[in-house]
């Protein structure tokens, strides 16, 4: 984030933000916000009680720590960062009262906003729990408004205009203008008047949509935001179909998302909803899209029916990383030229004849990929070493994959051969460049068998100060009809217990993410030395400096608890949820 | 007004300074010791050294680097290690240099890395050259023995000169020649014969794996003649043949006075040689030799002073060091690869030529631009803080104290009256910020032909 930008801009963000959440005493009014709004309204969000978001955010002590770090510090050592702080203390003066009690009672009874397409209108509404303050504040803008200018020599900035009776305000192309309730803000006199006309009954509103109103309906109670976009007149233009249905450049964009992006060019909205309380924030978002239909495209994403799930996340101890997901790589290889395009088919080709070789001649896609299950889970774990072997300098975590097999006696003697080839492979090229070789062994875990590989350890040489390939231990296990690909002996040996379990996937999710905020934290922390190095190399501070930095980084990240992300495939609906929790 | 008007005589350059009424040893003499012996001083250290006048002060110079500090270097070089890449082990030079307590270790350091030149550019292991890099700084300002023996057996040097292997039927002439031409002896004072024997003294001294090995089945044990002495010589014995004869010291001490005193060879065979007496008196060690250099009529006469032109580490640590500044290392380390002195990288055997050669119509532009971008860069620190805060905080308060000050801590000769005023006038007038002023002024001082000399 460019703090110094933002900071710049802060003066005329503060005036405007200022404006926007004040409103004034009026009499009770029937209408509410999304009957206020045009029928044309292509995007609609409100927030009715956007302090409960300000309170999660501002008064979290991970938010307190970054605020206290000597980088937002710096920010604020800007000229124009100072600036904007004189102005919201003369705004704060005004209204006797600081800024943060104050935006709470401003902005108490909710912020609506939505985006008009004709007129390319945005209006804010606001509604203030306590009406003479809010008389105060606007009173308090127009008059610095005023003040600013005048010092400037300019003329007053603050011009008042009638519309149907209804009175309003300008300063430059921003417009307030008290109707009910609630204040509305717009950036331009023709949403301005669309508004009144809304308000006044003499225009359709967005509330008697028929869309609107179902998606309304089946919306989450209580949410602490929501939006709700309208993409019909996109779909209408075909804009969406145009860019998405282009074949794809970018393999690792088409996996991971490639479902949702087809379904978008023929959903006529998305709607998304924001939780927030002091533990959790959970932001989802979901579209209309039909999987049975959507996997006629994209077999490899949504499964043969579109009932594709994933299997449960795996949680070996100190997991930092888990993501499970659905994916049929075979059907992808398969289905590549209706992919991609023509370039990455032709790495494809490529890639194919590379692996088709390391596969001892089997063809990759036919007898490898075709030999899997579609799944794939995947761990990321925080790395612990041994007493007396070699400790890296800096500390890589684990990671590993877990397939299942469709013919484990035929696939699992193949990996174990490609896995044998690749050891000898390494150790041939790492003794040119005079690494230790790797030594390989074989060990039996319950009814599979591991085969791993380790260094030999450096003849010379601190052994806490050990080189960073010394993080690695190649290791595969077969366990079953499950195949296991890991960087660590001690991770692939805890996975071979855990998949001996049978799980049965997750019902509706087709892809699954957890990340462990600590576990992650824990990894920097053990990494401390080498962070600490980075920052003196980055910003060239001395060692005291950067320590401090790095600490405030750290102990700002106590705070995070985990984030998790889903993809849920319904029959008519595409779900993603993102979820972060807090300590 | 130059510092000494008058060029000592080759009996009286090597004799202490003395400050007098008429030649004061004040902050701009100061600021002249740390340009040359470290990478310039900031304002605070000019104080002081002023305090402590110019025999303690170089005396505090010359004293060994605090082990906290190196003890905190090496492990900081373990973890830039870890990523075997050379630019960043370059980065973690700079670093060092920037900050050092101890600077002419830092500073003759980079001089013994240009006269035992290495690169990266061919030894690829990155610990290799690190472990020369601390090699040298060991020896910096110690004994030359040790120093030439530990080169000779360095794996970075052997490799760098295609010497991993030396047998005694095809004893290495290279490394043998480079000893003598550059190491040790200089041109002109050993013959080819000499080298062939000294070649054959080294036979057996090998590179396996990144380690020196002694394979005493390649080494020659049979009788060499060395300029003049014979015996059966190995290698350490070679070293200690070389170290005896009168040109040694003649060739290192001309040297050392060219990277400390003056670009301008013309310093004559008569006056290096009192140096060159005291090299051999202390048995070939430096640190009483760089006292005696730094502390001399010569060193502040008008011989030495902006007789150097700044190279670009001098300018970007320089700049950095004298007014207390931090930036990001991968960036000045790129700059100062663009201005032709990346460390780690020298261009040849020879090292860098220095002198007039840093300075072209190119690499006054990219000088320039160097300056602008260290000052500019919202994320370069004074102190810790912002330029305006950090002058604020020194107490310069009006226009004409921040030139003065500003130039007497960056420049080596006096700022030209017309540029003065117009720096003065600059950050007086104007609409711009009183930060964007002073970023302005630093500039330009930085951009100025006064400011590549030192």
């Amino acid at each position: 984030m460019n703090l110094y930008r933002t900071a710049s801009r802060l003066p005329v963000l503060l005036l405007s933000v200022a404006a926007l959440i004040l409103s004034p005493s009026a009499p009770a009014a029937d209408k509410t916000p999304r009957e206020m709004m045009p029928a044309s309204t292509i995007v609609y969000a409100e927030m009715s009680q956007p302090q409960k978001l300000l309170d999660a955010v501002l008064d979290h002590p991970t938010v307190i720590e970054l605020l206290n770090h000597p980088d937002y510090k710096k920010a604020l050592e800007a000229p124009q960062f100072q600036e904007s702080l004189k102005v919201l203390g003369l705004v704060e003066d005004k209204l006797g009262m600081k800024w943060r009690p104050a935006t709470n009672t401003l902005i108490g009874g909710g912020i609506y906003v939505g985006f008009d397409l004709p007129t390319q209108g945005v209006a804010i509404l606001t509604k203030s729990t306590d009406p003479v303050l809010a008389k105060k504040a606007i009173d308090a803008i127009l008059d610095l408004a005023r003040a600013e200018a005048a010092n400037r020599g300019a003329r007053n900035p603050v011009s008042a205009d009638k519309y149907k009776e209804v009175e309003f305000y300008g300063i430059g192309p921003v417009h307030y203008v008290n109707l009910g309730p609630y204040l509305v803000t717009t950036n331009n006199l023709l949403m301005t008047r669309q508004v009144i006309d809304t308000y006044k009954g003499e225009s359709p509103s967005l509330a008697s949509d028929e869309q609107f109103q179902e998606v309304l309906k089946a919306r989450p109670a209580n949410p602490t935001a929501w939006v709700y976009g309208d993409l019909r007149t996109i779909q209408a233009l075909g804009i969406l179909k145009t860019a998405l249905n282009k074949k794809s450049d970018n393999p690792p964009a088409e996996i991971l998302a490639g479902g949702i992006l087809g379904a978008l060019p023929d959903a006529p909205y998305f709607t998304a909803w924001l939780d927030v309380d002091p533990s959790r924030i959970a932001l989802s978002a979901s579209i209309p899209g039909d999987a049975p239909a959507l996997a006629k495209k994209r077999e490899f994403f949504f499964g043969t029916d579109g009932k594709g799930s994933a299997l449960p996340l795996l949680s070996p101890k100190e997991t930092a990383l888990s993501i499970s997901t659905f994916r049929d790589f075979s059907s992808m290889w398969k289905n590549a030229p209706d992919l991609f395009d023509d370039g990455i088919n032709a790495k494809f080709a490529e890639a194919e004849s590379q692996l088709t070789t390391l596969f001892a001649g089997r063809n990759f896609r036919d007898d490898i990929l075709a030999n899997l299950e579609p799944g794939m889970q995947i761990v990321v774990t925080r790395q612990h070493y041994a007493d007396g072997s070699p400790v890296p300098a800096v500390k890589l975590p684990a990671g590993a994959i877990v397939v299942k097999m469709k013919n484990p006696p035929e696939t699992a003697r193949i990996f174990k051969i490609t896995f044998q080839s690749l050891v000898g492979f390494l150790n041939i090229t790492g003794g040119m460049n005079g690494l230790s070789p790797l030594e390989q062994n074989f060990e039996k875990a319950g009814s599979g068998a591991i085969y791993s590989s380790e260094y030999l350890p450096p003849k010379e040489g601190k052994k806490d100060e050990a080189a960073i390939h010394y993080n690695a231990s190649p290791t595969i296990a077969i366990v079953g009809d499950k195949f296991i690909l890991s960087s660590s002996k001690t991770l692939a040996t805890e996975l071979a217990e855990i998949v001996q379990k049978e799980s049965a996937p997750l019902k509706e999710v087709n892809t699954a993410l957890k990340v462990d905020g600590q576990i992650v934290r824990q990894m920097l922390v053990d990494n401390r030395s080498s962070l600490v190095a980075q920052n003196m190399l980055q910003k060239g501070h001395g060692q005291e400096a950067a320590e401090k930095e790095t600490d405030a980084l750290l102990k700002a990240l106590l705070g995070l608890e985990s984030s998790s992300l889903q993809l849920i495939s319904k029959d008519k609906t595409l779900q993603v949820t993102l979820e972060l929790k807090l300590k | 007004m130059p510092l000494n008007q008058k060029l000592p005589s080759p009996e009286e350059a090597w004799l202490p300074f003395e400050p007098t009424a008429a030649q004061p040893f004040g902050r701009r003499e100061a600021a002249h010791l740390f340009r040359r012996a470290g990478f310039a001083a900031n304002s605070r250290e000019l104080d002081e050294a002023v305090k402590l006048g110019p025999q303690m002060a170089a005396k505090k110079l010359v004293a060994a680097e605090e082990g906290e500090f190196a003890g905190k270097m090496h492990s900081f070089a373990q973890t830039v290690l870890a990523t075997n890449n050379s630019q960043t082990l370059a980065a973690w030079w700079l670093h060092r240099m920037l900050h050092t307590p101890a600077p002419l270790l830092e500073k003759t350091t980079l001089f013994w890395h240009s006269h035992f030149a290495s690169s990266s550019a061919k030894v690829t292991d990155t610990r290799l050259m690190f472990n020369q890099n601390e090699l040298l700084r060991r020896y910096a300002l110690g004994k030359f023995e040790p120093l030439v023996m530990g080169i000779a057996r360095d794996p970075a040097m052997l490799i760098y000169l295609d010497s991993a292997t030396n047998r005694k039927t095809r004893p290495n002439e290279n490394f043998a020649r480079e000893v003598m031409e550059l190491f040790v002896l200089g041109i002109g004072n050993y013959t080819e014969k000499d080298i062939q024997e000294l070649a054959r003294c080294f036979t057996g001294w090998e590179i396996q794996y990144g380690a020196f090995k002694f394979n005493r089945y390649q080494h020659d044990y049979g009788s060499k003649t060395v300029l003049g002495k014979s015996g059966n010589f190995d290698g350490g014995d070679s070293v200690k043949v070389l170290l005896e004869q009168p040109a040694t010291a003649r060739f290192l001490c001309g040297k050392l006075a060219r990277y400390f005193i003056t670009d301008e060879s013309d310093l004559s065979p008569e006056t290096i040689e009192p140096l060159a007496q005291k090299l051999r008196a202390s048995d070939y060690t430096f640190a009483p030799v760089l006292e005696t250099l730094l502390t001399s009529r010569l060193f502040y006469s008008q011989a030495s002073l902006g007789k150097k032109v700044r190279s670009p580490v001098e300018l970007g640590i320089g700049l950095l060091r004298s007014l207390e500044a931090t930036a990001g290392l991968p960036q000045i380390t790129d700059q100062i690869r663009e201005l032709g002195q990346m460390p780690l990288f020298p261009p040849n055997v020879k090292g860098w030529p220095g002198g007039m050669a840093w300075i072209n119509s190119s690499t006054l532009l990219g000088r320039a631009n160097f300056v602008r971008q260290l000052v500019q860069d919202n994320d370069t620190l004074f102190g810790g803080i912002s330029l305006e805060a950090y002058i604020d905080k020194l107490g310069w308060k009006t226009a004409d104290q921040v030139v003065d000050s500003l130039s007497e801590i960056l420049l080596a000769v006096p700022l030209p009256k017309d540029v003065r005023s117009q720096l003065v006038a600059q950050i007086e007038g104007g609409r711009d910020s009183r930060l964007t002023k002073l970023k302005k002024t630093v500039h330009t001082l930085g951009s100025l032909p006064e400011f590549q000399m030192a």
